[in-house]
């Protein structure tokens, strides 16, 4: 048995220690995770905080994860992330022409035009398109790795992979 | 292939605009995880709970199961202590009818004939010693102790029947000094007991010197012994004349006990009832006996229901008739019986 097998055994039984150290293990990615693709740190804690609550939850309801914890976690993660763009797709609609403040250099908030720009492109790909852009190039991610998050074998994420490069690009090149 | 590397170049860089991410804030990060563990731990105790309950209302008949052990074993234990509380207890006194139980109830649970005669010649002791507490204390000994002291000897003796010679011997032995010694016994205690006392227990002294004259007439004869059990040992036309003396028939019948009363007279048997509408003390158990198991009345192969449940009225008149004549039912013939 598995070092996280053990771990998620012991969780299963809502076990503190053992949630504490899933927590440490694995809150600083999601956060990072979650921060890239929204930008904002309050509703990056929230992410970590609702998707370690919905963890919780499915232990008591003894539908918690057997195996591959990670993948079980961004997946809760993202979809908090998807259901979020979807409620606030009015209100959460990043403006390119955001005010810049008075402190903040010109370079600095050209950086700033720039990122929401690219996450405002990747809000707008499918669910599934999104994910494979975050694991694969901003947390670095193996295609293996990706497919368990997706529950998709490794050829299907390549396919979704290359349609979400090319719906990025466009959608970059529009903005641009 | 190239387009797609080239793709992923172009993109990559792209995306390396929102890869860097600021610090988390420590503080934010420390209260967020101290959040989640009081939560894990809340979820942890409130599982524990949940799970007594969930084994209380699952387990509810294995709990009921449980529950009726402990309730049995409790009425074991503590209904033994009851029964052992009620072994000191005298005929007036609230668990005397517990007490009787037990000692039933222990009867029936001895399998070895001898140790079973063993056993109702002590329980006969226990019935002379209540009246002896009673006498002494100044009470009247009440019926019931002495019809079932003669139920305890009367049952040992059909026991004594049903043994093998060897046994016999040896058991009836034993049989003649423990009613030797209760004679004694008795013979004491009528000493120094008053006199409205007296009559019952002048009658539980015949009744022992009675069945100590059928021991030893059992100890000489052991077939005329075995054929008294089997007719209800109607002493006068079972046992051995070398050891009673035959009386003479004064019945209408001819059908006498005069062995069960050897001190009275030919005619007069056992004497008069000296207890006016009470049980003949020279007969065998009276009705409210019906708890013996082998009692007078289950070897009684007479066919015309002759046995001692039957107190005929017309047998106890005083001295009118021979001690057969007094015996419940007793005439074959069925003559004197009700």
């Amino acid at each position: 048995m598995s070092e996280e097998q053990e771990l998620l055994q012991l969780a299963s039984r809502l076990n503190p220690r053992a949630l504490a150290e899933i927590y440490d293990i694995h809150s600083p990615g999601l956060y990072r995770y979650a921060m890239r693709l929204l930008g904002d740190a309050s509703l990056a804690e929230d992410c970590v905080a609702e998707t370690f609550a919905r963890f919780l939850l499915s232990l008591q309801k003894r539908r918690g994860p057997s195996d591959h914890l990670q993948a079980y976690l961004y997946r809760i993660a993202h979809n908090w992330i998807v259901d979020l763009y979807r409620n606030h797709e009015q209100t959460c609609e990043l403006s390119e022409t955001l005010r810049c403040e008075a402190d903040v250099p010109e370079e600095e908030a050209a950086k700033r035009i720039r990122q929401k720009q690219v996450r405002n492109a990747i809000r707008r790909l499918t669910p599934d398109q999104q994910k494979v852009i975050a694991l694969k190039y901003l947390d670095e991610w193996s295609n293996e790795q990706v497919a368990r998050v997706l529950k998709k074998p490794v050829g299907a994420v390549k396919s979704i992979q290359h349609r979400a490069l090319k719906s990025l690009q466009k959608l970059l090149a529009d903005k641009s | 292939m190239k387009d797609q590397i080239e793709l992923e170049v172009i993109i990559r860089e792209r995306l390396n605009e929102i890869k860097p991410v600021p610090a988390r804030d420590p503080r934010i990060a420390a209260r967020a995880r101290a959040q989640f563990i009081a939560r894990a731990v809340s979820a942890n105790e409130f599982q524990r709970h949940k799970g007594w309950t969930s084994i209380f209302r699952k387990e509810q008949f294995a709990m009921n199961a449980l529950l009726s052990i402990l309730v049995i074993a409790g009425l074991l234990f503590g209904g033994g202590a009851t029964v052992n509380a009620a072994q000191d207890d005298l005929p007036d006194e609230p668990l005397y009818a517990l007490k009787t139980w037990s000692e039933d109830v222990g009867l029936k649970f001895q399998d070895e004939p001898e140790q079973k005669v063993d056993r109702l010649m002590e329980l006969a002791q226990i019935r002379i010693q209540e009246m002896t507490r009673l006498t002494d204390a100044g009470q009247a000994v009440p019926d019931q102790v002495r019809l079932r002291l003669e139920q305890h000897i009367h049952q040992a003796l059909q026991m004594c029947s049903n043994m093998d010679d060897a046994t016999l011997d040896r058991t009836l032995l034993q049989l003649r000094d423990r009613l030797q010694q209760q004679d004694r016994d008795m013979e004491r205690l009528q000493l120094h007991a008053a006199e409205d006392a007296q009559p019952i227990l002048e009658r539980t002294r015949t009744l022992l010197r009675e069945r100590l004259q059928l021991v030893e007439g059992g100890l000489l004869d052991h077939e005329m012994f075995r054929n008294a059990a089997q007719n209800g040992f109607r002493y006068g036309q079972t046992l051995t004349p070398t050891v009673f003396p035959p009386s003479t028939p004064s019945g209408p019948n001819g059908q006498q006990n005069g062995q069960s009363t050897p001190q009275a007279g030919p005619a007069n048997g056992p004497g008069p009832n000296t207890d006016p509408g009470g049980p003949n003390p020279n007969i065998t158990p009276a009705p409210d006996n019906s708890n013996n198991e082998q009692g007078p009345n289950s070897n009684d192969n007479t066919s015309d229901g002759n046995g001692p449940g039957g107190n005929g009225s017309g047998g106890n008149d005083s001295g009118g008739n021979g001690s057969g004549g007094n015996e419940p039912g007793g005439n074959k013939s069925g003559g004197k019986g009700p």
